[in-house]
């Protein structure tokens, strides 16, 4: 075949796949359903592939057993997925078996839905990924820890037990060098000296012998 | 004085598998082809969409750089087709058009035709793509977000982010049998495992692509998986699931082994191929990225000039200005 013959060839084959590309992409319905196969939700966290046919076709779930705001006309939330994924049933994978984090604290003592945190990104209204920093302040009061407490309480552990992020043992991975005096005066005293151990706001010396 | 171009080449050893360029792309674009109709009778129209519109619109790039280049038309040589069926084989079933026609654009323009075109390239069309692509829009070519709204007979969670997030307990769900037969998700061309086994043992029989290069990067994958597994099986998955899952055997096949980003020596194409097996395996078990095999590729395709450099000295005398 003589290569003017090859090029025409060649034309006729991308013009046929664009062709049947473009007929493909415009003329084909869109595959989205009137009830979702799955849902997924991005997170700061671990993202969350929750799987709605199986929810309401195997566990024969009504619309209205999870979305009460559609009964009620009202803004509510989805139901808290701990109604059944609670931390004796064999369901709790589906939460993150050996997680990062507390879902069963934050679920059933706090009442958060899981779409509390996992939003659907939506980048046109700006809905994003639930950050700690939303609901856990700079300071906290006696019902919401602040920020830092919420850290050393709760996200360290896990942190530890990874290997990875910040730990107890690197201090300095978040309070650098100038901030590191300050966060120990202003907030490591007051855990070393419950746990009476280390250096104490009694003991200057301690730390600053002269 | 002699016209100096007429014998510039570039470093022995010359392989050449008897078949011109076109002959040679025509036989990699149907060694893909079990792996492509596996997915287009997984993901139907949506994804002959996408792999139509991928081949088309590599072919109207490279026809598009021939004319602003000045350069003759090669879109005969099917190597753009091949580069736009490549990547279109990455994408999920469901991907945007605009998506497509960017990452053809960037495979061909920026990975392949700035470079003077075929055999110029320093890094892999399209894993140069694919990787544009991931940092730029990666909730597109996230498989579980893209694929929402496909009902399977198998657990439909990419079975990478599973073993990300849960470690080898979390594919319990699936066997090797599962991701041999493309029982999982994954791109339109690269979850049928046994079809790409039999693309990749036909054009490696043939000479079309180096046995070196594909055998040596599975095998750098298997061992380093193996060693991942063997000191922490609940952390790490077998050897076996990494070798079949994620872009494993079409980038140890069909990406890897691409002739102007690899090696042409013996040793340094064993140590190109097993290097981007181990780091395959090292992104995915202790990198923030779900798959590895794209990053490695493009690491490998870095350090080709230098590991190429490993070769015999040549016997004989060398004259200069002959």
């Amino acid at each position: 075949m003589s290569d003017k013959k090859k090029r025409k060839v060649a034309y006729v084959i991308a013009l046929v796949c664009l062709v049947v590309g473009i007929v493909c992409y415009a003329a084909l319905p869109d595959r989205s359903q009137q009830e979702p196969v799955r849902v997924y939700y991005e997170s700061t966290g671990e993202n969350v592939l929750f799987d709605h046919q199986s929810h309401s076709r195997d566990f024969q779930l009504g619309c209205l057993d999870c979305h009460h705001e559609i009964a009620q006309k009202e803004n509510g939330s989805h139901a808290s997925c701990v109604s059944c994924h609670t931390a004796e049933s064999s369901l709790v994978p589906a939460l993150g078996e050996g997680g990062l984090f507390d879902h069963e604290t934050h679920s059933q003592y706090y009442g958060l839905s899981c779409t509390d945190c996992h939003h659907m990104y939506d980048p046109e209204s700006g809905t994003s990924p639930q950050n700690c920093n939303a609901c856990h302040m700079e300071t906290g009061d006696d019902y919401m820890p602040g920020l830092a407490d919420s850290y050393h309480q709760q996200c360290i552990g896990c942190h530890q037990d990874f290997g990875v992020g910040p730990t107890m043992e690197n201090c300095n991975d978040c309070h650098g060098p100038r901030k590191r005096a300050d966060a120990f005066h202003d907030q490591c005293t007051g855990c070393h000296e419950a746990a009476k151990q280390g250096p104490v706001r009694d003991d200057c010396m301690g730390c600053h012998a002269y | 004085m002699p016209d100096r171009k007429k014998l510039t080449v570039s470093y022995a050893p010359f392989w050449h598998d008897g078949s011109s360029i076109s002959t040679k792309q025509y036989h990699i674009i149907a060694a893909t082809m079990l792996a492509v109709i596996a997915g287009l009778l997984r993901y139907g129209a949506p994804a002959l969409g996408v792999l139509s519109l991928s081949v088309g619109s590599a072919m109207v790039w490279e026809y598009l750089m021939n004319l602003a280049t000045r350069r003759p038309v090669s879109i005969a040589d099917g190597n753009a087709a091949l580069i736009g069926l490549l990547f279109g084989m990455l994408l999920p079933a469901v991907t945007p058009w605009w998506v497509v026609i960017v990452g053809t654009l960037v495979a061909v323009v920026i990975g392949k035709q700035i470079y003077g075109g075929i055999g110029g390239n320093p890094f892999n069309p399209v894993a140069v793509a694919y990787a544009i692509l991931m940092i730029s829009w990666p909730i597109y070519l996230d498989f579980n977000a893209a694929l929402v709204n496909y009902s399977f007979d198998f657990p439909a969670a990419y079975p990478l982010v599973l073993m990300n997030a849960y470690g080898a307990g979390g594919i319990e769900a699936f066997s090797l049998t599962d991701f041999l037969m493309g029982r999982q998700t994954g791109g339109i061309g690269a979850t049928f495992g046994l079809g790409l086994i039999v693309g990749g043992i036909y054009l490696m029989a043939r000479g079309f692509i180096r046995w070196e290069i594909a055998v040596s990067f599975l095998a750098g994958i298997f061992v380093s998986a193996l060693c991942f597994n063997l000191y922490d099986p609940e952390a790490f998955a077998s050897p076996g699931v990494h070798l079949l899952t994620g872009f494993s055997l079409i980038g140890a096949f069909f990406l890897a082994t691409e002739d102007s980003s690899s090696p042409v020596n013996f040793i340094p194409m064993l140590i190109y191929g097993a290097l981007g097996g181990v780091l395959t395996v090292l992104i995915r078990n202790q990198g923030a990225h779900v798959d590895g095999v794209i990053y490695a590729i493009l690491i490998i395709n870095l350090i080709n000039p230098i590991i190429d450099k490993i070769r015999p000295k040549a016997t004989g005398r060398v004259m200069y200005h002959a």
